[in-house]
């Protein structure tokens, strides 16, 4: 990959609609992992198999990481944000199999999955304060602030996207370039690093939509309240 | 920077079907399950913890019935040592005082020895004495030996009642006249006389020898006897010297 | 003219992409100190410091991401350049 990482290329139309690559790659991702779990899931006991006491620990860890985080029982956040991990993770990953390029890496998977988290937050919001309880959280250290809690929810989401798409794309970049230079052994530190990145950000990414969906749902307190959008965007749960 | 809104809107769909499906598929199940084994492992708990209090309940009630036994056996002890305190307390008063009763009687035992000892020795003393006596007695003359006695004889048949001396002289049987030795025909008549004098009439008169009077004459009736010897004298000196210890 | 374009482009894309490391190159490097001396104090805490320390710097890096960001914009998807 070598040519522009803004570019898809569409592979066919379905109809009207031209399928990109990504969209491809994402469909085999989901179905990886739907298939995978649906045949981990058929048979359940309570005394668990290696393989259940391996979802078992994934389900509580997901469990666990949203309640440290937002403070509130994890059962309404739990398919949403367990669910964008191991896609993000999957999909980060996905670049190691020859010839596919991860989803993540085109800006169009980013945005969706920035803008599902934006929508979620405005949802749960909703849902958690009412209306005016949500409406009214934006004035929320005082009527100042009002525009800037406005433009933030906005800059904050591009720049949850911009991180996870640049991340991706610049370790598949730097992979290509290594690749292109010197061919056999020498992309494969960079391609462990990818592993390491991708799963750091697949992690990062699932953190700040709780982080952002805790807020909408709890009243911050004036002191957490986010300044600067882009350097605070990962906001101490504690 | 243009944007694929096609594959931007395909990959908002594929998340949201991706998260609806897992939900599905994946977490509920898996919660499923881990509910109902923190439910399993919850009721084994409740379980456990109701056996543990059954348990302890036990332990209680063994313990209360322990502690009770040991009242009892505290209560029975106190019983039992006040029982041995009173019967060693009984006892060492009986055996005091049967001791004191022993020791008293051997006491008595002891006194009535050493007094019957003692009445011993006085009455081998006297009787030595007595002996002594009579053997110096023996010495005197022979007359001595019984006409000094007759006039004494007499005083005391004067000195008698009226009516036991009308009841000597009226006697049917033949009064007896006890001498030491045998009575020459002087010597029997003049106390024929002299004691016939004393009654008032004439009385029969039977004499009879009887060497242990020593010295002095025994008048004998059925119903009197009148004593005026030395053996009589000198058993009543015995009698006042074993006696009169006796009594002080 | 129009050949002026692309090398401002160009220049400007590398001038971000060194000078927008600058500044999380430093940020990384005090980070890692701060949390090797935290180790160093607390050994039994190293595994939060350590988890912790690799989200910070992916945090830190995110700003050079930006600037390589820009840098491809500028480099394949100028919109001065038609």
């Amino acid at each position: 990959m070598i040519g522009s990482p803004l570019r898809t290329d569409v592979l066919f139309h379905l109809g009207p609609v031209p399928v990109s690559s990504a969209v491809a790659v994402s469909w085999g991702i989901m179905a990886l992992l739907v298939l995978g779990a649906w045949l981990a899931t058929r048979r359940l006991a309570l005394r668990p198999s290696r393989t259940q006491v391996v979802l078992e620990l994934l389900v509580e860890t997901i469990d666990a990481q949203v309640h440290d985080t937002m403070q509130v029982d994890p059962a309404p956040y739990r398919a949403l944000i367990g669910s964008i991990f191991l896609f993000v993770l999957a999909a980060n990953w996905s670049g190691l199999v020859p010839g596919i390029e991860p989803p993540t890496a085109h800006l169009e998977t980013d945005a969706a999955l920035a803008g599902i988290v934006f929508f979620a937050t405005i949802v749960f919001g909703l849902r958690a304060r009412g209306v005016r309880g949500y409406l009214a959280s934006f004035a929320e250290p005082g009527w100042l602030m009002v525009p800037l809690n406005l433009v933030e929810q906005v800059t904050r989401t591009f720049s949850l996207m911009v991180r996870l798409f640049g991340n991706v794309m610049s370790g598949v970049f730097v992979v290509g370039i290594a690749l292109s230079l010197a061919g056999l052994i020498v992309p494969i530190p960079f391609m462990a690093l990818d592993l390491l990145t991708g799963a750091i950000q697949a992690y990062i990414f699932s953190v700040l939509a709780m982080v952002f969906i805790g807020a909408a749902v709890h009243p911050a307190p004036p002191s957490r309240a986010p300044d600067a959008p882009a350097s605070s965007d990962r906001r101490d749960p504690s | 920077m243009k944007i694929d809104f096609w594959t931007l809107a395909l990959q908002a769909i594929n998340a949201l079907v991706l998260i609806w499906l897992l939900a599905r598929v994946l977490y509920r199940p898996v919660v499923r399950v881990i509910a109902q084994r923190r439910n399993a492992a919850a009721k084994l708990l409740a379980d456990a913890e109701a056996e543990r209090d059954r348990a302890r309940q036990a332990t209680a009630a063994a313990q209360a019935q322990q502690a009770e036994l040991a009242v009892g056996r505290e209560a029975a002890m106190k019983a039992a040592q006040a029982d041995a305190d009173a019967a060693r307390t009984h006892l060492l008063a009986a055996a005091q005082a049967e001791a004191e009763t022993l020791r008293q009687r051997a006491q008595a035992e002891q006194d009535k020895q050493l007094a019957a000892q003692q009445r011993a020795d006085e009455q081998r003393a006297a009787m030595l004495s007595v002996d002594i006596a009579g053997r110096l007695l023996e010495r005197l003359p022979a007359s001595t030996r019984v006409a000094g006695f007759l006039d004494d004889l007499v005083a005391s048949l004067q000195v008698l009642p009226e009516s036991q001396r009308q009841q000597l002289a009226q006697a049917a049987t033949p009064l007896a006249l006890v001498a030491p030795r045998a009575l020459d025909a002087d010597e029997r008549q003049r106390c024929m006389s002299a004691i016939q004098q004393a009654i008032g009439r004439t009385a029969a008169l039977q004499t009879t020898v009887d060497p242990n009077l020593i010295a002095g004459l025994e008048l004998r009736s059925p119903d009197l006897v009148l004593s005026n010897h030395l053996r009589a004298d000198l058993d009543h000196l015995q009698h006042e010297l074993t006696h009169a210890d006796g009594h002080a | 003219m129009t050949d002026l374009i692309p090398v401002v482009s160009i220049l400007a894309a590398a001038l971000s992409v060194s000078f927008g490391a600058i500044g999380p190159a430093l940020a990384e490097g005090r980070a890692v100190a701060a949390a090797m001396d935290a180790i160093a104090r607390q050994p039994e805490s190293a595994g939060t410091l350590s988890r912790t320390l690799f989200v910070g710097l992916a945090m830190i890096e995110t700003m050079a991401i930006y600037c390589l960001v820009i840098a491809i914009l500028l480099l394949f998807a100028n919109p001065f350049l038609k």
